[in-house]
């Protein structure tokens, strides 16, 4: 008997797919999500009983065979290889039908059904089924020939169990599947013969499988540019499209594009009517769902109610996230001494302390806040709620170059730029996907959040404007506020002049309002932090080691270092020409380079320099030594207000986090747009700089 | 022949021919929206903003220009 089962959860999108994986798996999955577009899936280990355990694999919601995102691509493409080469189909499918949607939702499962991999359909939210919506389950498992349906649902945990029964049977008695396909007439059948002809070495397959995938072929030529074959192969298919488009007769030629869709629906609906589906719906009829829009997109309420969700998730992620924030960076201090008082002092001793544990705690600091933006998105997306905003924004980002499901990236963006480029891919347009991620960067993610405190709580008085609006949280707005106007100022002037393919269509599904499963949601959240801590932290490791190095060597005689003669002291007094215009001396010179690991790690660079023992209360220290610190020549200080500023205002602009072009590269496949991207934003970081620090002193600012 | 953006809010018609580019006519049929199927305009977002129609049981939503291209006729009573 095999050992390793492997099975596949598929469906469309807000089916509850995932939360049908997530209460199958827990917290117990591994996300590969950074490398190359293709291999992007999430999997985990199922135990089904005490000797046999399966590996699941989730795949992102899809409508059909014929991908329109790069979403859809990835689950297309995956199942062209399971065609190509059987030994690395699943043993199972498990698909997700949201059965108060029924008859579209079958739409996709009809087109799997054609491989002939024992499938389970898994009739989702069966709790909540209305009494319309209710058919003949047996008779439709007969029809459809399915080796079981069950019906299901992740939130109240019924159908468990004759799933796993039903798996174990799939498993142990190695089940052979022969599905109920559509059928194609003899009309269309000596249409796509040329087609067949053609395609049937090439993919070694025959029968339904065969027929519906030069179907496929013919009504939609341009989807063979989404199956990996090779250009000798893709031309013979091409050359038999032709033949076959000119042997069409008139009466299929209008309706070419839509022939696999008209017949499937077709069949479809026969095997539903024969099932007591209900096919004709009363228009009139308000859901639940709908009354609740009334007022949720009202055109004045809609808008209001949006921006107050917003506030008061960054309220929450500003007030809320600080207090385990302070507890982590003490927890960080405290593990720091106790290691240091364990190890001997010397190199060993150095590269531990002050490279790696500082390194890990520069980014662990962060994780409240992103996992508190985390919950807050996953529970608006489950909701259903997400894609209402994205419905009521599409045309104001439109005109601002973007996508109506930019909104999300955005919003992810302000706690890291890196989840916000990832969640791109549901934009099925290349253009304004690539806009998004271009622009993505400049939000203020919560890493410059340290800069702009350290910064404005030294230099910027406690006073107030108008007697009511504090000026250090007007600054801080204010640089919050500079990113995002500027990211949307470029996303237009990218618009006009990027010519990369766009697709002006956007079809999307507004699902039901829905309950979140908090369970689902924990492991969602869960999951994507500890991504992004592996991830992001990988990263950020290397890169703190190697800046431990360019300021611990070289050692002098008798191995002592002062950070003036180090490499980067180097590096910092080669570049003072070029920073000094924007009023920076070599100090914050090493401080630019050290942020090029991820800008939060200016503070502790800082604190270094000016040689502080991390004791927990470092910033109030290092605060009071930057105020102190003068220009051994001219007398004048090193940091002025002015100074604070600019430095604050070339860090909204700089390219600063590796991590980040790491992640476009992996996204848009080429070098060419992160280079892009570090060289905009370095003349913009020190263009604004420049005018800042300058245009500061000519108006006799200090 | 009207077009399905010229539905005022609330009023249901069929749907005669789509008249979109071909990817998004695929996309459109393959979500049910195909000829002979009613549908109910939800709301108009102001501004030329996209739409948010029922099909069949469920909601979906459309920019103006590819809801311009779907042409429709008033139900049969």
């Amino acid at each position: 008997m095999k050992q390793n089962y492997k099975v596949a959860i598929l469906g469309n999108p807000n089916c509850g797919k995932t939360a049908i994986f997530n209460l199958l798996t827990g917290l117990n999955q591994k996300v590969s999500n950074y490398p190359g577009i293709t291999v992007e899936k999430k999997s985990s280990q199922v135990k089904l009983n005490t000797t046999t355990t399966f590996q699941l694999e989730d795949y992102p919601g899809s409508y059909s065979m014929i991908s329109q995102s790069i979403d859809e691509d990835i689950v297309s493409q995956n199942i062209y290889q399971w065609i190509r080469e059987p030994g690395s189909r699943p043993d199972a499918i498990l698909y997700v039908v949201d059965v108060n949607n029924i008859r579209r939702n079958l739409y996709f499962c009809t087109q799997l059904l054609e491989l002939n991999i024992p499938t389970i359909v898994l009739l989702n939210m069966y709790d909540i089924i209305s009494e319309d919506n209710k058919i003949d389950n047996i008779k439709l498992k007969e029809e459809l020939k399915v080796h079981t349906l069950i019906p299901f649902s992740a939130s109240k945990k019924t159908g468990i169990k004759k799933l796993k029964s039903s798996l174990i049977d799939i498993f142990t008695n190695e089940i052979v599947a022969e599905h109920n396909t559509m059928p194609i007439s003899q009309d269309i059948g000596n249409m796509i013969k040329s087609i067949e002809d053609a395609a049937k070495p090439i993919f070694n397959i025959s029968g339904s499988l065969l027929r519906s995938i030069s179907l496929r072929f013919l009504s939609h030529d341009t989807h063979i540019d989404k199956v990996d074959i090779n250009s000798i192969d893709k031309k013979n298919i091409l050359e038999s499209i032709n033949k076959s488009k000119n042997a069409i007769n008139d009466e299929y030629k209008i309706i070419l594009n839509t022939l696999e869709s008209d017949l499937r629906y077709g069949w479809l609906d026969q095997v539903l009517l024969s099932c007591s589906y209900k096919k004709i719906r009363v228009l009139e009829y308000k859901s639940k769902s709908e009354k609740i829009d009334a007022v949720l997109t009202h055109q004045f309420f809609g808008p209001i109610i949006f921006v107050s969700i917003l506030y008061f998730i960054f309220q929450s992620i500003f007030a809320w996230a600080s207090i385990p924030m302070d507890f982590i960076d003490t927890l960080v201090a405290k593990f720091g001494n106790f290691i240091s008082s364990l190890l001997n002092s010397g190199l060993f001793h150095d590269l531990i302390v002050d490279g790696i544990i500082a390194g890990i705690g520069g980014i662990v600091i962060f994780l409240p806040q992103i996992i508190l933006l985390m919950f807050f998105m996953t529970l608006l997306e489950d909701t259903g709620y997400m894609t209402r905003v994205t419905f009521m924004m599409d045309k104001f980002m439109r005109k601002m170059g973007l996508h109506g499901k930019s909104v999300l990236p955005i919003m992810s963006g302000y706690a890291c730029a890196i989840p916000g480029i990832i969640s791109t891919r549901t934009i099925d347009s290349w253009k304004e996907r690539l806009i998004t991620i271009l622009i993505l960067p400049l939000i203020s993610c919560s890493a410059r959040l340290p800069v702009y405190v350290l910064m404005i709580g030294a230099f910027i008085p406690e006073i107030y404007l108008f007697n009511f609006i504090g000026l250090q949280g007007f600054i801080m707005v204010v640089m919050y506020f500079l990113g995002t106007i500027t990211a949307f100022i470029l996303a237009k002037i990218f618009n006009k002049f990027l010519q990369e393919g766009s697709n002006p269509s956007f079809i999307m599904e507004l699902p039901s309002y829905r309950i979140p499963i908090i369970r689902s949601v924990i492991s969602q959240v869960y999951n994507r932090g500890k991504l992004f801590i592996v991830d992001a932290g990988k990263i950020i490791m290397i890169i703190s080691i190697i800046l431990w190095f360019l300021v611990s060597f070289p050692k002098n005689d008798i191995g002592e270092i002062s950070i003036n003669n180090s490499y980067a002291g180097q590096i910092g007094h080669a570049i003072e020409p070029i920073i000094d215009p924007l009023g920076f001396d070599w100090k914050i010179g090493i401080a630019l380079i050290t942020s090029f690991a991820a800008r939060e790690v200016v503070v502790s660079t800082l604190s270094t320099i000016y040689n502080l023992g991390d004791d927990g209360d470092g910033m109030v220290n290092l605060k009071q030594a930057m105020k102190d610190d003068v220009d051994p020549e001219t007398g004048n200080n090193i940091f002025t207000p002015l100074v604070a500023i600019s430095l604050m205002v070339f860090y909204v602009y700089a390219a600063q986090c590796m991590a980040t072009f790491a992640v476009v590269r992996t996204e848009t496949n080429t070098w060419k747009w992160p280079a892009f991207m570090i060289v905009y934003m370095t003349v913009l970081a020190y263009g604004m700089s420049f005018i800042v620090f300058q245009g500061g002193r000519f108006f006799g600012f200090t | 022949m009207d077009t399905l953006y010229k539905l005022e809010e609330n009023e249901s018609a069929q749907i005669v021919l789509l008249n979109n580019r071909n990817a998004t006519k695929v996309r459109l049929a393959e979500m049910g929206i195909m000829p002979g199927i009613g549908v109910r305009m939800i709301k108009k977002t102001p501004f030329g903003g996209p739409v948010h129609i029922k099909i069949n049981n469920y909601y979906i939503t459309l920019r103006k220009e590819d809801a311009s291209l779907i042409t429709i006729k008033s139900l049969e009573s």
